[in-house]
């Protein structure tokens, strides 16, 4: 069942690297965008887009920082405003799913098994997250909003447990370039 | 590869600029004494109606401004808020003042019609109280800035646009 998946998921990545592409859709747009994503447990992760535009999203466990190149602007906001930026920060949490959202399964279509996660708390971004499951890896997750947005996002080449160097998941704002915080 | 900003220098205008319509995607930035934000936008806009989603990087809207004959509405939290124009709305709801209808030209490179304006030496546009620096791409001039940097007493906002349509 996708919850045991997710169970599992959890516990057999201390970190994790993936590819992932990401659609927007809604009535009158479709935006593509593409980057790479990596988590170390608990708390830490790297949403890097790389098309069409560079933006990296990277969570240190105590801060998220966003890192517009083209806008040549940083971002820092306090952790928990995370979830709106990257769902990275759903899954770098060891339970932040279970804690924050309500589980159910949600069947199972072509070999991958659906799990649907309804944010606790209603200030989320989010109204509902679906996440697909096969072989016990994350492999799709669907997230909608209140306003008719629905992103579908793939994950691929999914590694568990690569190595993964301490300062992927710390961020030094570029010489030159201003950081806002919130 | 470091790219090499350039100022951004609008064709000259042989004809009253028309406002034509357009359908952009982008990014801007909000910065009032350090404190501000980063956020992606989508702007539909013709001479009427406006549409603009103030949105995360995966897409979620977090506020939508939409502009047509009767006013001006603005949602976000789970609530609806209405004012006659976007500046006092914005200025309301978000704490700084989004001056919307003249954006829509200088989004383009281009100086509002009808507002008096002048360019100083540097070719920053000076209108609406605002201080607008339009930047390009030395290496890829496009038909528009690549960059918009927009200043007005302690507020800067900055914009990049990567779909127009």
């Amino acid at each position: 069942a996708a919850l045991a998946q997710l169970k599992a998921f959890v516990a057999g990545s201390k970190t994790l690297s993936a590819s992932f592409s990401q659609v927007v859709s809604a009535k009158g747009k479709r935006e593509e965008a593409s980057g790479q994503l990596e988590i170390s447990r608990p708390g830490k992760f790297r949403w890097e887009y790389a098309k069409p535009y560079e933006q990296l999203i990277v969570g240190d466990s105590k801060r998220l920082w966003i890192y517009d190149k083209e806008l040549a602007q940083v971002t820092s906001k306090s952790l928990d405003a995370a979830l709106g930026s990257s769902p990275a920060a759903l899954l770098a949490g060891s339970n932040a799913i279970e804690r924050d959202y309500r589980l159910k399964e949600a069947g199972t279509q072509d070999g991958i098994e659906w799990l649907s996660a309804a944010p606790k708390k209603s200030e989320n971004t989010f109204q509902s997250i679906r996440m697909g499951f096969r072989a016990n890896t994350l492999v799709t997750m669907e997230l909608h909003d209140s306003f008719g947005n629905t992103t579908l996002i793939r994950f691929a080449d999914m590694k568990k447990n690569p190595v993964l160097a301490p300062s992927r998941f710390t961020f030094t704002p570029p010489k030159g370039v201003d950081v806002i915080s919130d | 590869c470091a790219t090499r900003d350039v100022a951004f220098r609008p064709q000259a205008e042989a004809t009253l600029p028309r406002d034509t319509p357009f359908s952009i995607s982008g990014r801007l930035s909000v910065k009032a004494d350090g404190k501000g934000q980063v956020a992606n936008f989508d702007w539909n806009h013709d001479a009427v109606r406006d549409q603009l989603s103030i949105n995360s990087p995966i897409g979620s809207t977090v506020a939508r401004v939409e502009r047509d004959a009767n006013g001006v509405t603005l949602q976000a939290d789970g609530k609806t808020y209405q004012a006659a124009d976007v500046e006092s709305l914005t200025e309301k709801t978000l704490g700084w003042p989004l001056p919307l209808s003249n954006l829509a030209w200088w989004i383009r490179g281009q100086a509002a019609p009808d507002w008096p304006q002048n360019v100083s030496a540097d070719g920053v546009l000076h209108q609406q109280g605002w201080s607008i620096r339009f930047v390009s791409d030395a290496d890829q001039p496009g038909p528009y800035p690549k960059r918009v940097e927009m200043e007005r007493d302690r507020l800067s906002i900055r914009l990049v646009v990567h779909a127009w349509r």
